[in-house]
């Protein structure tokens, strides 16, 4: 049952492939049937291979794990080899899955069942498979204490710290499931990838990178000291090139929706992220690595998550994502290396800055070549403030991070409240980006134009007028924006002067579509509906699209997440926050001890360049 | 009502997205509890470290 679809625009051709007349709660049925009967194989393949590896009795584990010592696992024992090439695998997959999945919310809106949506197996597998791979690392281990970091499971069976972490960062991701499902039914849908348990499912996922780094360090460790064969040093740059690009890609997933050009939030939230993400992975990547390390991390992300959205857009022919411009501040962070490299805060601090504005400037320049909503100046000076907290807040991590797996952490008294400090930089920045207004008592008119199309196919062009005429001053973005309707559709609307703009092409104005002016500037967001269809799920009625019409400025959330509960206790919302935060806050924990575990518990690595 | 979306998914859908998880680590945690009981003896956590 799945639409193929052809291209943003309202020419969208719609095809249905297979039959349309099952019932949804029968198709439901069948889809939980189908998940059980393979989460029980998954489940009972993981508990045999398992025991029987470690009773001795199946020996397909130990050939496999062996096997990965070559290649990309070089210089590494096979219970720290084999899972990190299962988790960069499965990270791949989910990541396919999580671009396509978007791509077809956007496009076409709310998922008929859990497993209606094809894009929703590739993020299972790859979420399973990140668990598949910790506990691979737990179980692998045989006859050997894998390094004294390993966390002792029992009497004679140690498991690696990486392996517990790489386990739990899977399961916290996986737990986003059921957690989702409860979310949805107390506050309805929430069309937006920014919904609390919509973020465990990625930054579980995207954290799983650090669970990685910890685990090569034990991996390493232990070869180190039983020196098995000598690992080349550009396998090892590679490898770790691909766990930080993997890094930043996981930390880059959270801009998703700016990538495709609808995000529901501030525009200012998107150089605070870039920053973020470009300050932790980039300069843990080059003090990890040695000089080009920043570099060569962003040629990895450019690969995989150029990639994806070339199969999204190319080959599966959905909507395109379009991706920073890593490589700049990868610039900033090699350029700040040859002075500082040798006192990695300072250099996580001093990146960061650089980051923060070197790095904004290019992602300035870069969005208007490339981005469907690109920077204005309504973002400054406040997108540069956000960049340098992101940056600087990124920097920090990363070199503690770096620091850790090098095992040259700092004191705690001096390690803990930098690490706090970098965490609250990061609360300060997403809570000022969601700090946001409706604009009151703002009108919008809007005369179609240029109306063609059957009643089934209509589409115009529009002259919107804003009133009052300086209601909106120097805009983020003013767009009409329709998706939902097999496509997207974004609009930038040219000013004509006092409060007058016109669209540059024909809106769809039938079928499934959403169609409806978008206002950002400053801290207010707002919208104006133009079409919206019938939606009996939700009981909304149908909105159409008259010759001419005013209506006023309203909460965007209202038009564009049609589907959330109205009437739903505040209390409700916050105390459900609180458990997704708290889930958060234990895996990043979970983390920084696993991170400081391997720094206090193993010697110190006489490996890097600078 | 054919193919209409759903609004919300039945809870029971997300079951089996998360009990393959459960099903493994309560295995894992049966096997500690029976090793821990076999060998109350050596029941903390080994912090004494050799070379770290």
């Amino acid at each position: 049952m799945w639409h193929q679809f052809v291209h943003p625009g309202h020419q969208a051709v719609v095809r249905f492939a297979a039959a349309q007349a099952k019932p949804a709660g029968g198709a439901a049925l069948g889809q939980v049937v189908i998940a059980t009967g393979a989460a029980a194989v998954l489940t009972a393949g993981l508990l045999v291979l398992g025991a029987g590896h470690r009773s001795g009795r199946i020996g397909l584990l130990a050939r496999l794990a062996a096997r990965s010592e070559r290649g990309l696992g070089g210089g590494m024992p096979g219970w720290a080899a084999l899972p990190s090439l299962v988790s960069l695998i499965s990270l791949v997959t989910a990541l396919l899955g999580m671009y396509w999945d978007i791509s077809l919310h956007i496009s076409r809106g709310r998922d008929v069942g859990p497993l209606a949506n094809i894009a929703h197996y590739p993020i299972l597998i790859g979420l399973f498979g990140i668990f598949t791979a910790g506990v691979l690392a737990v179980v692998l281990p045989k006859g050997e204490r894998p390094g004294a970091a390993a966390v002792r499971i029992t009497r004679d069976w140690y498991a690696p710290a990486g392996g517990v972490l790489l386990a739990g960062s899977g399961f916290y991701a996986l737990l986003g499931f059921p957690l989702d499902d409860v979310w949805h039914r107390i506050f309805g849908q929430d069309v937006t990838l920014w919904g609390p348990t919509h973020l465990m499912l990625i930054g579980g996922a995207g954290l799983s990178l650090v669970a990685l780094m910890v685990l090569e360090r034990e991996g390493r460790a232990a070869r180190s000291d039983d020196s098995g064969p000598a690992v080349r040093p550009w396998v090892r740059d590679v490898r770790r090139a691909a766990i930080t690009g993997g890094l930043l890609i996981g930390l880059s997933v959270f801009q998703a929706e700016y990538d495709f050009g609808v995000p529901q939030f501030r525009l200012v939230h998107q150089p605070f992220m870039i920053a973020l993400a470009a300050g932790c992975a980039l300069v843990a990547a080059r003090l990890w690595i040695g000089r080009g390390g920043a570099l060569l991390s962003v040629v990895f992300y450019m690969l995989v998550r150029g990639g994806v959205s070339l199969v999204v857009a190319g080959v599966i022919g959905q909507l395109w994502a379009v991706v920073p411009l890593y490589f700049a501040e990868a610039l900033c962070v090699e350029l700040a290396a040859p002075a500082l490299a040798r006192r990695p805060l300072w250099f996580g601090l001093v990146s960061g800055v650089s980051i923060g504005t070197a790095g904004f400037a290019a992602e300035y320049g870069w969005s208007h070549v490339v981005m469907r909503l690109p920077w204005t100046s309504d973002i400054l000076p406040e997108g540069v403030i956000m960049a340098v907290t992101g940056g600087v807040a990124g920097g920090l991590l990363g070199a503690l991070l770096f620091l850790g797996v090098q095992g040259r952490l700092p004191r705690p008294a001096v390690a803990r409240p930098i690490f706090a400090v970098a965490l609250v930089m990061i609360a300060a920045g997403v809570t000022n980006g969601l700090l946001i207004t409706v604009p009151r008592d703002v009108r919008v008119s809007v005369a179609l134009t240029d109306v063609g199309g059957d009643a089934g196919h209509r589409s115009a062009g529009a002259r919107v007028t804003v009133s009052p005429a300086d209601a909106v001053a120097t805009p983020s973005w003013v767009t009409i924006t329709a998706w939902q309707g097999e496509g997207l559709h974004v609009d930038r609307l040219v000013a004509l002067g006092g409060g007058v703009y016109r669209t540059t092409g024909r809106m769809p104005l039938s079928g499934q579509w959403k169609t409806l002016v978008r206002l950002h500037d400053g801290r207010s967001i707002g919208a104006v509906p133009i079409y919206l269809p019938d939606d009996p799920g939700i009981g909304a009625r149908r909105l159409p699209a008259p010759q001419r019409f005013t209506r006023p400025v309203q909460d965007e959330r209202r038009v564009l997440q049609r589907e959330l509960k109205q009437g739903v206790p505040g209390r409700l919302w916050t105390a459900a926050s609180a458990v997704v935060l708290c889930c958060t806050l234990a895996l990043v924990l979970a983390l920084a001890w696993g991170v400081a575990r391997v720094s206090h518990r193993l010697p110190v690595a006489g490996e890097t360049r600078s | 009502m054919s193919t209409a979306p759903l609004a919300s998914h039945s809870a029971v859908t997300a079951i089996p997205f998360f009990l393959p998880t459960i099903v493994v680590i309560a295995v894992i945690v049966v096997v500690v509890w029976r090793d821990r009981r076999r060998h109350p003896a050596e029941d903390e956590e080994s912090t004494e470290e050799p070379g770290s």
